[in-house]
């Protein structure tokens, strides 16, 4: 129970503990004696999440036995207050038993203390399940914080319709799609291969993964903070002269990007796998233009990649029922009647960690949008070229807004990618050193 | 009205109380001091200059109102002025059905927060300030400093202790977390101090003395009454802070339910960028939010002005 | 802190009226007016202890001692003195830095231009020129009663683009401005401020310019002065006292900065979540979760506040002096 005690529960004057107790009975359902039971006598575990479809995880798991009951409540996600509400209430001593990280998240919410350590929860069984790629990305000096439950490749969609009508090809690697980019802007004025999206930290560390990069290396019990290294600066360049050669776009992923892509204006898009998903509910009229491939690489035939988006579950420091919990993300990630429930809520692309999934989600998509098209097996090709040496940082959140906030000044001045990156490793430092963790630094 | 132009000994640093402070606004006559002299041109452009100054003033609220009252197409095509079509029952009526009609209630805490939390206050400086001007102790100065200090500070740099503390009685979260900090008002009790100077004189305290009067009693009976025109200011001005304050309850509140107005309209402004609809819900909430003060400031003006030349004693 | 009231000695002026009552009644006075002060400052004291003395001191602590974990911080924290560190991490954080540069812009444009404003104002209603005036100071007066969120809000829809009609009247000039862009974002802040306290301001000195004695001006009159000269030389001096109180409220509002950015923070990426001091703050506090950090910039702002108030008292009071003479 060692991270029971931990950074949020500051002031320690010793009044906290009776009086937080007090205000526990909020959302729920919990009491404050250990060992909930609801009604019939099942254990309770609360479970919250901005996840779709799991209202119908939560209906299919608690019809599956008569041992655990899971009490679910829908957040926001993350970035409109999810993870604000869960702050929250781990800072008043409620925090639900079960939460949804995303992958950035999950050092931070280690290293504040909301997130536990499950790496004696976890059965082998579940371990051996799932992709180790995912299971990389959670787990920190031989812990592991979190259960993944989908890893999701960056691929390139792309605009079949427009590419076979002028006889482009997908570029495979990072030069033919800036050279196509420069061929398609020479073509139009008003069409553009790809945007670069200014709110978009995520994409760009996507990049940064594959092109070998590492923020935040962990080796020596330290951080070692390096934004600006050399896989960074090439990323960096790429899109950098593709900004200033107007062979891309740079504007904010919203309204106005969506109505470029409505109508036309932007031929390719990288994005993770449950993008796919995404893209048939936003734009149900481009039915059949679409199609992906795999993300260019930087030399052919190299395999690597980055992801972009996918979750994970864990449990947090404050809950009382570890074992039925666990319990309960397990059956979330890796059983099929999960999967079928998830799916059942609307239209989703994701790629599961656990490969018994797989299947399940391939036989559920339709693949009409995609003509055919079979993007699991895609999926299926990239998912195992994701880097399983990334880390991501213990402030990450913070990090990725500085990023975008200084993504946002480039198109309006002379700041460049690089600069921004740069900025956001300024912004992160001394926040780090603050926290008391051991932090070296290095720039380009 | 006369305001305590002696009150320059409550400052250390300023010297002898100066003439000009003395009369108030009203002992001087309000007619034009040149009226024939001045060419017609420099007139035309002096009033000229004003009324830009209050067309930038007053433009934006009129806007507020125009564009409450018109529909989202109107609004939306920066077509407010023509009031084609006059929405503003429509748009009122939407926010006081949305979300249950959590508008409502946030007009309700607002109106107990600001308005029952400006009393109290009111009265709770009144009351300080009026001992330091009438009672002599050791280290008064110091403490009065101390009161002048608080005037300074910033509320956010309190904000994250002051949050851990509540969370520790167990108040976050509650209509207290929110309620209690803004009875704290050190300018009221600055304020309070110069008035008790002005509007009650320490003869009738003592004439009250003779007569055998308690000291409680006193103020109760008497003293209150005289102050009543400066709590009226005090509270105003503590009225408008609290109604302005969005911090505090931004930092203690999750429950909407607890909210007052202008976090509740933070909040809905915040998702008008993901749904357009909230738009004109947050600019009819607007209109109404800003309507009672306005209206108080209208209706209450001579105290308000009291307080201006009031806190120039400084 | 009510216990220790205790009687002056001697009075001053018209105090002296106080201790005039009989010496044998003098004591038992006495301890009924201790005992009044003392209730009457408790309800106000007792709220200074608890919301302000309590958390500052709570700040203060705070920012010397941290729970920490060591290593990639993962493991179990213990709690610690940590000397300066979080001083030093905050003082050497660009954005904690940008945001008191901030301050400082405001200091250099908004101040300037809202006390030169309203002064100029005050002084055209009070040249006797102006028409309508109780009229006028109710029009100018009204966006100090506009609460500050509502006021941002307002501003907000006239700096979009598409919902503007001062956008729209610009772009029907052929003149394409974004309010909300990177470059104009913290002059749209200044004026969301100028605007708010414009007139405000100008009503304090429009007060005071009306307290003015008739004969000093009718003084000034005979000497030859014209209006101008009159305002500028006669006028502005004798409402120092005003102008230091409106320097000061001004500055107050400039350091605790956040209701109008944060609002605007959700429009325009020009303005982030650390863009004023109190903002940076509020994200350090609540959404980094850095509790060390934001006492540790909550007492430097604190210190900066007092800092530039006593300067200001002692610059008013050199005037004040000087005015003696």
């Amino acid at each position: 129970m060692s991270d029971a005690v931990r950074r949020r529960s500051f002031l320690t004057m010793g009044l906290a503990a009776p009086a937080l107790a007090g205000v526990s009975a909020c959302s729920g359902g919990r009491g404050s004696s250990p060992g909930r039971r609801g009604s019939d006598g099942r254990t309770q575990v609360t479970f919250w999440s901005s996840l779709r479809g799991s209202h119908e995880v939560v209906q299919a798991f608690n019809e599956s036995q008569d041992d655990i009951e899971v009490v679910f409540n829908q957040i926001p996600d993350g970035g409109s207050g999810g993870y604000a509400n869960i702050r929250n209430a781990a800072r008043a001593g409620n925090a639900p038993d079960v939460i949804t990280l995303e992958y950035p998240q999950v050092p931070e919410f280690v290293v504040d203390g909301i997130a536990r350590d499950l790496t004696d929860l976890m059965s082998d069984g579940l371990h051996s399940k799932i992709l180790p790629e995912a299971l990389a990305r959670t787990t920190y000096e031989d812990r592991i914080y979190s259960v993944p439950n989908d890893l999701e490749p960056l691929v390139l969609h792309y605009r079949r319709d427009l590419f076979q009508e002028r006889g482009y090809e997908v570029p495979t690697t990072w030069a033919e799609f800036a050279e196509l980019g420069r061929r398609i802007r020479d073509e139009s004025d008003t069409e553009r291969i790809a945007n670069f999206p200014t709110n978009g930290g995520t994409y760009f560390a996507g990049f940064v993964q594959q092109s070998g990069g590492q923020w935040f290396d962990t080796a020596d019990d330290t951080w070692h903070v390096a934004m600006s290294d050399t896989g960074t600066q090439q990323v960096a360049s790429l899109w950098q002269e593709l900004i200033d050669d107007d062979v891309v776009t740079m504007m904010a992923d919203g309204e106005e990007f969506d109505a470029m892509l409505s109508r036309d204006r932007i031929l390719t898009r990288t994005s993770g796998a449950w993008d796919a998903g995404a893209q048939m509910s936003a734009r149900p009229g481009q039915a059949g233009q679409w199609a992906i491939a795999p993300l260019p690489q930087w030399e052919a035939g190299d395999a690597q990649l980055g992801d972009h988006g996918g979750s994970t579950f864990t449990l947090t420091s404050d809950s009382r029922e570890p074992e039925a919990a666990m319990e309960f993300i397990e059956w979330q990630v890796s059983h099929p009647d999960s999967m079928r429930a998830r799916l059942s809520a609307g239209t989703s692309s994701m790629f599961p960690v656990v490969e018994d999934l797989v299947d399940v989600a391939r036989e559920t998509f339709d693949d009409e949008y995609y003509d055919g098209q079979d993007i699991y097996t895609l999926f299926s090709e990239e998912a195992p070229k994701v880097r399983d040496d990334w880390n991501w940082g213990p402030r990450m959140t913070a990090t990725l807004q500085l990023m975008q906030d200084n993504f946002a000044r480039v198109p309006a001045t002379d700041d460049t990618l690089l600069d921004a990156v740069e900025a956001s490793q300024a912004g992160t430092v001394p926040d780090l050193r603050a926290l008391g963790l051991s932090v070296s630094e290095s720039s380009a | 009205m006369t305001i305590g132009p002696t009150s320059t000994k409550t400052e250390p640093a300023t010297t002898p109380p100066r003439d000009d402070a003395a009369p108030a606004p009203a002992a001087r006559p309000t007619t034009p001091r040149k009226p024939a002299r001045a060419p017609l041109t420099n007139r035309l452009a002096v009033n000229i200059v004003i009324g830009v100054f209050v067309i930038y003033t007053l433009g934006p609220v009129l806007w507020l109102f125009f564009a409450a009252a018109s529909d989202a197409d109107a609004l939306s095509a920066a077509e407010v002025f023509n009031l084609k079509d006059f929405a503003l029952w429509d748009n009122i009526s939407t926010l006081f059905t949305l979300e249950d009609g959590i508008y409502g209630r946030w007009y309700v805490n607002t109106i107990i927060y600001a308005g029952l939390g400006g009393i109290i206050a009111a009265l709770i400086s009144a009351a300080c300030g009026y001992a330091f001007d009438k009672y002599h102790f050791q280290h008064k100065e110091k403490l009065f400093g101390l009161v002048l200090l608080a005037v300074m500070v910033p509320q956010t740099v309190l904000a994250l202790p002051l949050y851990l503390i509540a969370s520790q009685v167990g108040v976050v979260n509650t209509f207290w977390a929110v309620f209690i900090p803004l009875l704290f008002n050190p300018f009221g009790v600055y304020l309070g101090r110069i008035f008790s100077e002005g509007y009650v004189p320490d003869e009738v305290l003592d004439a009250a003395r003779v007569d055998g009067t308690g000291e409680l009693t006193m103020f109760f009976k008497v003293s209150l009454k005289m102050l009543a025109p400066g709590i009226m200011t005090i509270f105003l001005f503590q009225l408008t802070a609290i109604w302005n304050n969005f911090f505090l309850p931004m930092v203690m509140l999750t429950d909407q339910e607890l909210f007052p107005v202008a976090l509740g309209l933070y909040n809905w402004n915040s998702m008008a960028t993901v749904s357009p609809e909230y738009t004109l819900v947050v600019i009819a909430g607007s209109l109404l939010g800003l309507l009672p003060l306005v209206l108080a400031f209208m209706l209450l003006q001579r105290f308000w002005k009291a307080g201006l030349t009031a806190g120039s004693v400084k | 802190m009510t216990t220790e009231v205790t009687p002056r000695p001697t009075g001053r002026g018209s105090r002296g009226a106080k201790q005039s009552a009989r010496p044998a009644t003098v004591s038992s006075g006495r301890r009924q007016r201790n005992r009044a002060s003392a209730v009457l400052m408790a309800p106000f004291f007792l709220l200074l202890a608890m919301v302000f003395v309590a958390p500052l001191l709570t700040a203060l602590w705070m920012s010397f001692f941290a729970q920490d974990s060591s290593g990639l911080g993962f493991g179990p924290v213990e709690q610690s003195f940590v000397g300066l560190r979080s001083y030093t991490a905050v003082l050497g954080d660009p954005t904690f830095m940008g945001s008191l540069g901030l301050i400082l812009i405001f200091c250099l444009v908004y101040i300037p231009i809202v006390t030169a404003g309203a002064l100029s104002l005050a002084l055209l209603m009070d040249s006797g020129l102006a028409k309508l005036r109780s009229v006028m100071q109710m029009g100018l007066f009204l966006p100090h009663a506009v609460p500050g969120i509502i006021a941002a809000i307002i501003w907000l829809y006239l700096y979009t683009p598409g919902i503007s009609p001062i956008t729209e009247a610009l772009g029907s000039l052929n003149l394409e401005i974004d309010f909300l862009s990177v470059n104009l974002a913290v002059p749209a802040v200044v004026n969301i401020a100028v605007w708010t306290s414009l007139g405000y301001y100008s009503v304090i000195f429009f007060a005071a310019l009306q307290a003015i004695p008739r004969e000093v001006l009718e003084a000034s009159r005979v000497d030859g002065a014209d209006a101008l000269r009159t305002a500028v030389m006669v006028k502005v001096p004798m409402i120092r006292s005003s102008v230091v109180m409106v320097l000061l409220f001004s500055t107050i509002w400039t350091l605790q900065l956040f209701t109008e950015p944060m609002l605007l923070s959700h429009a325009t990426p020009a303005i982030n979540s650390r863009f004023s001091p109190s903002m940076y703050i509020y994200d350090a506090a609540f959404t980094r979760n850095n509790y060390g950090i934001a006492a540790a910039a909550s007492v430097v702002l604190l210190v900066a506040s007092m800092l530039i108030s006593y300067g200001l008292t002692r610059f008013s009071g050199r005037l004040q002096r000087e005015e003696g003479r």
